[in-house]
């Protein structure tokens, strides 16, 4: 699913605006997706294999970090000092 | 009691808040973009600054600490019915009194931060709502009377000049003059990053634009995020030349390739041009962005008042939340 696209502006728009204004990019809010899920603790979007915890905002902001790669770093067994 | 000015998709203030709770303190959040703040009266003989906030009457002047972390109060902090709100008042400007009322509106907001942040000694500030946004350029100029290297800046208005500057200095990117678009709607999310001006892209720019920053590209080692708290600096080296998608700007990588970001150590005469432009500016909290480039030059970018710091503290392990939420 393409998540970013670009405003479709015309050059009499583009003459009147800041050059920046040609890369602004945006994407639907992850609750408007239909890969989105919800449920007590975890907003999940199923095909960026990410979720991110609850945060108390009334809207779940599209700017994620991806846990997997996080849970992958993370060696798989530890041993205690007293073991 | 401790009072913070954000928003509500502001996730460092969330951070922030669990530690407030963590430690037992007493806060109230008024953020700017929800309607649960609504300003009552500002009583200026019995020292009252009253809001009320899910029922219940807050004196924002009963404050010990106050963070400003960004915005905290717009028109939704007031019961204003939108329907009749935005009907036509003047007979030939249809919206002159929503401009107005702005206008209206923002002086009692600079008066009611002009009175909490003067009440400096006898409460505890971070931020500062007067400095939340500081001139790109003026920044730029004093970093550079200070010693820093800066990128060369122009801001032009022709597709002329943008091709003499690229031919001039190789490489060139844009950004905005003053803040970015960061812009959360119902539906969408709106963002715009620092971008390279490649030949292609030229071609679809008009002969003539809205006055526009251009800058000469950097050939960067690595970008450096410093977050200014009281004084002390908290330095991150991103490695974002290793991934063609982050060479122009680190806030664009995907999930699966973020950049390396490490704890760094500031050389000192950098971080002492640092702390002076901080005090400069009357900031005590604040993120630089700084690139060094493939000669080991420091070179100066800017600094954002209401910067994200969080993307420093965790891959950092700073605890940034933690340090804000002991200090207020």
């Amino acid at each position: 699913m393409e998540t970013h696209k670009k405003l479709d502006l015309t050059n009499e728009q583009k003459e009147n605006l800041p050059l920046f204004y040609e890369f602004i990019m945006y994407n639907d809010m992850v609750d408007h997706r239909p890969d989105f899920s919800r449920d007590l603790l975890f907003f999940t979007v199923e095909d960026h294999n990410t979720s991110f915890p609850y945060m108390g905002s009334a809207k779940p902001i599209s700017k994620i970090i991806d846990y997997s790669q996080i849970r992958q770093r993370l060696p798989g067994k530890h041993k205690s000092k007293k073991q | 009691m401790i009072l913070i000015f954000s928003s509500n998709t502001d996730i460092s203030t969330t951070m922030i808040v669990e530690w407030l709770i963590r430690y037992k303190k007493n806060y109230t959040q008024i953020n700017g973009d929800d309607e649960n703040t609504l300003f009552n009266y500002y009583d200026i003989d019995n020292n009252k600054l009253i809001v009320t906030q899910h029922n219940k009457q807050i004196n924002l002047l009963d404050a010990t600490s106050i963070w400003y972390r960004r915005r905290g109060f717009s028109l939704k902090s007031l019961p204003l019915n939108r329907k009749h709100y935005f009907q036509q008042v003047i007979h030939d400007i249809p919206r002159y009194h929503v401009h107005h009322n702005e206008r209206e509106f923002r002086s009692l907001i600079d008066f009611i931060f002009y009175v909490l942040q003067d009440r400096k000694g006898k409460t505890k500030i971070l931020g500062n709502y007067f400095q939340s946004s500081v001139n790109k350029l003026q920044l730029l100029d004093m970093a550079k009377k200070y010693g820093l290297q800066i990128p060369q800046s122009h801001v032009i208005t022709t597709r002329t000049a943008l091709e003499t500057l690229r031919k001039k200095s190789g490489g060139i990117i844009t950004k905005a003059l003053s803040d970015g678009v960061y812009l959360l709607t119902p539906r969408h999310g709106y963002y715009s990053y620092t971008e390279k001006i490649t030949p292609k892209i030229l071609k679809t720019i008009p002969r003539s634009f809205f006055p526009s920053l251009v800058q000469s590209e950097i050939r960067k080692k690595y970008e450096l995020r410093v977050f200014c708290l009281n004084d002390q600096l908290y330095s991150m080296a991103i490695f974002s030349q290793k991934s063609k998608g982050t060479q122009v700007d680190f806030r664009k990588a995907m999930p699966d390739s973020l950049p390396r970001s490490v704890p760094y150590n500031l050389p000192t005469h950098i971080g002492k041009i640092l702390k002076k432009i901080m005090k400069d500016l009357d900031l005590n909290t604040g993120s630089f962005d700084l690139i060094v480039d493939t000669n080991d030059n420091y070179i100066f970018l800017e600094v954002n008042p209401v910067g994200q710091f969080s993307m420093t503290s965790i891959p950092c392990n700073y605890y940034l939340e933690k340090k804000i939420a002991e200090i207020l």
